[in-house]
Parts: C-alpha cells; sequence; structure tokens
C-alpha cells in the first residue's frame, strides 16, 4: 500500500466511524460495521486504529481541526468584541447541525475521551476567547477594570454548556442570544451596545 | 386496613397473606440500609473513576457485601448508576424545599440550590454525561433541572422581584446551560471555584430588579 492510499483509507474510516457513531451513536457501533461501511478488512483498520477508542481520537481531532478552522475565519477585523460573539454562535450552530462537530462534541463530553482532551480544548477555547477581550479592551470597546482571564471563562462556559444541551437533547437552541445580551450589558458601555449582532 | 379484614378469597389464603406481609415488614428495613450502603459506595465509585471505569466488584468491596447481594438490589451497573442519580435529584428537592422555607426570596433560594448542586457536581456529570446513560436519562435531568429553575423565576416574577419583559423560559434555559458548562470545565481545569458565582454576577442583575439584586446573596456561604 503506497502512502496516499493509506492516507484516503484512513481518511474514509474516519467519515465512516463520524456516520456511524451519529446514526447509532458510539456504544453501539462496531468496528466490523465501520469496516463493512468501508469495505476494508479488519486488518486494515487495525493498522490506522488499533482499537475503538483510537478511532475515536481520530474524530476528535477532526472537531478540533473544524475549530481551529472556525476560529481563523473569525478573524477581528472591525471589532474583536463582534468577533467573539459571533465565534460563539458559529460553535454551537455547527454544534447542531455539522455532523463532524456533533459527534466530535458528543464523544468529548461523554465518553472516557473527556479525561484525556477536554481539559487541553477548553484551554484552548478560553485562551482564544481571552485574546479577543484583551484586543477589544485595547480597542477601547470594553467597560474598564474587566478582568478578561474571568470574562473568557464564563463565555466558554456558556459555550460549552449550550454545545453539552445541544449533543443530549438534539435541539438547536437560542441559549447563547441571551447570554449575549445580559453579558454585553456586563462588559460594554451603554452608549456602545447598539453596535452589536448578538442574536 | 389490614388485608384479611377485606379479602374476598377462603381463609386459608387470608392467611398466608397476612404472614407474608409480616415477614416483608422486617426485611424492608434490612434491604434498604444495604440499597442505601450500596448507592452511597456506588457514588463514591463512580466519582473516582468514571462511569466506564467503574467496576461492580469495586462497589461490592467498599459496601462489603457479596456480588450476589448486589445483583440482588440492582440488575446492572447502569440500573446503579441510575439508582445514584434518581437519589441525587430526590435529595436535590429536599434541599430546594429547605432553601424555600430559609429563604423568602426565590433568587436566593436560585443561588443557593445552584451551590448545592454544585457540591454534587463531580458525581452527577461524571454519571450522567457519560454513554451509555447520557442518552437515555440525560435529558429528562436536564428537564428537570429546567423546570426547577424555570419554577424559581416564576416565583420571583409573581413577587415582583424581576425586571420587566423578561423571557423566563429562554432564562431558565441560559441558565442551565451556563450551569452544566461550569460543571464540565470544573471537571476538566482546575482551580474554578468563582465559576458560579460569576454565573449569578452575568444573569441575575439582568434579570432581577436592581434594590433586589442588590439585597441578594451572591456569593457562597
Amino acid at each position: 500500500m503506497n502512502v496516499s492510499q493509506g492516507a484516503r483509507t484512513r481518511a474514509a474510516l474516519v467519515a465512516a466511524g463520524i456516520d456511524l457513531f451519529d446514526r447509532d451513536g458510539y456504544e453501539n457501533t462496531s468496528l466490523d460495521a465501520v469496516c463493512r461501511s468501508v469495505s476494508v478488512t479488519k486488518g486494515a483498520l487495525y493498522r490506522h486504529f488499533p482499537s475503538k477508542q483510537a478511532l475515536a481520537v481520530a474524530v476528535v481531532e477532526e472537531y478540533f481541526r473544524r475549530w481551529h478552522l472556525v476560529r481563523a475565519d473569525c478573524e477581528p477585523r472591525v471589532s474583536p468584541l463582534q468577533a467573539l460573539v459571533d465565534l460563539t454562535h458559529r460553535m454551537a450552530e455547527l454544534t447542531a447541525t455539522d455532523p463532524t462537530v456533533r459527534v466530535g462534541v458528543r464523544l468529548l463530553f461523554t465518553t472516557e475521551l473527556f479525561d484525556l482532551l477536554a481539559g487541553m480544548h477548553f484551554t484552548s477555547l478560553t485562551t482564544t476567547a481571552r485574546d479577543l477581550l484583551r484586543q477589544a479592551a485595547a480597542a477601547g470597546e470594553l467597560n474598564p477594570n474587566l478582568d478578561p482571564r474571568r470574562e473568557a471563562e464564563a463565555i466558554v462556559s456558556a459555550v460549552v454548556g449550550t454545545q453539552a444541551l445541544t449533543v443530549i437533547t438534539g435541539k438547536p437552541t437560542t441559549r447563547l442570544s441571551t447570554a449575549w445580551h445580559h453579558r454585553l450589558a456586563h462588559l460594554v458601555p451603554p452608549t456602545r451596545r447598539s453596535l452589536y449582532r448578538i442574536g | 386496613m389490614p388485608p384479611q379484614s377485606n379479602a374476598p378469597r377462603g381463609a386459608g389464603i387470608e392467611f398466608r397473606h397476612g404472614c407474608r406481609a409480616a415477614r416483608t415488614a422486617v426485611t424492608i428495613h434490612d434491604v434498604s440500609t444495604t440499597r442505601d450502603e450500596l448507592l452511597a459506595a456506588a457514588a463514591e465509585a463512580f466519582d473516582r473513576h468514571g462511569y466506564a471505569r467503574a467496576t461492580i466488584d469495586d462497589v461490592c468491596d467498599r459496601a462489603g457485601v457479596t456480588k450476589g447481594a448486589l445483583y440482588g438490589h440492582f440488575s446492572s451497573k447502569k440500573a446503579l448508576a441510575l439508582a445514584v442519580l434518581e437519589r441525587r435529584a430526590r435529595e436535590w428537592t429536599r434541599i430546594r424545599e429547605r432553601l424555600q422555607r430559609v429563604h423568602r426570596s426565590p433568587l436566593q433560594v436560585l443561588v443557593d440550590f445552584g451551590y448545592a448542586v454544585d457540591r454534587d457536581r463531580a458525581v452527577v456529570q461524571r454519571l450522567l454525561f457519560q454513554a451509555p446513560l447520557c442518552d437515555d436519562v440525560a435529558q429528562r435531568h436536564v428537564a428537570r433541572w429546567t423546570a426547577t429553575v424555570l419554577d424559581l423565576l416564576r416565583h420571583a416574577e409573581n413577587r415582583g422581584e424581576l425586571r420587566d419583559g423578561v423571557d423566563l423560559a429562554e432564562c431558565a434555559d441560559g441558565v442551565v446551560a451556563a450551569l452544566v458548562g461550569v460543571h464540565l470545565m470544573a471537571m476538566a481545569v482546575d482551580g474554578r471555584n468563582e465559576a458560579v458565582a460569576e454565573v449569578w454576577r452575568t444573569w441575575l442583575p439582568a434579570v432581577a430588579k436592581p434594590p433586589v439584586y442588590a439585597a441578594l446573596r451572591i456569593a457562597p456561604r
């Protein structure tokens, strides 16, 4: 097998994992079913993934890649705070609509992968939020005397909770709009609040 | 009323019924003690190892009972986990009722209820959001939490404590999402003790009238 063929097989296995975990759930999906759906032998699968957990890790990494793309896409042009608001909405929306994100979040929050990977991911989310808040403060968008780290953690908690409830209830949610509405009252001077799109 | 007095069948059967009732009364006492011990041991095991890694053997060791005795009460690890969650949910109901007797303001009840739930978060979060329990019961528990928050907000509204035009259902959803997020973050990242207070600092000033908010104690007691 040459390298590109191997990479193609791996990508096909990850895609099949996402499909099957999404449809049947992680617990109910067997590696045999994954092999069948890609038409490869179990031996070929084991060359890439020694266990179901290893396949799950690959799916969660795919979700992380999606997060990094969304973050790169949300670069602050005019307002760093608006970029942060948009970023959180985008993450919540993708959790409801994008199978890779939905399955990745579900695996990350509801399997043993939580202990392995969630801390790192939450730190990455919090650092991004904190950096955008610092830029917003530097651009004069925020009330004085706010602690960007603390505010970032609160914002990320709301995003993480919204993601968790979205994958649990299967329903998209408007929770973040209301949360941002209240949060802006605390972050931004009254005269500037109407400048932001939060819904 | 004793079963003998109105039982339609023959005297022999009535007598047996009576016997069985008496015997059950004795065993129920033993049963509930062992059951409680098993539930306490299971909560500890799940908290320490998580649902996937916790074993029935470990629970038996902690409770000092045999595997056979455990299976007399719970058919599986999952049944045990569901019972732990159910017991915790009942405890929360009791805590809420107690807080409602202590505090006049439903919003103060909400604040303290949030802290009480937060203290249990390790075992609940580790169980509730773990597959395969998650798919079956998490939705129901989340709906129950949301109903509790909504109920307290409605009480507050009836007492004239809330600002005009607050969408109570959206607030309840948002508060529950924020608390769940706080719990998940706290399980993964250390040193976040202020997080629940932060949820109240975000939501309550937007929901409560200023003098009501000013009178609330936001910090844990």
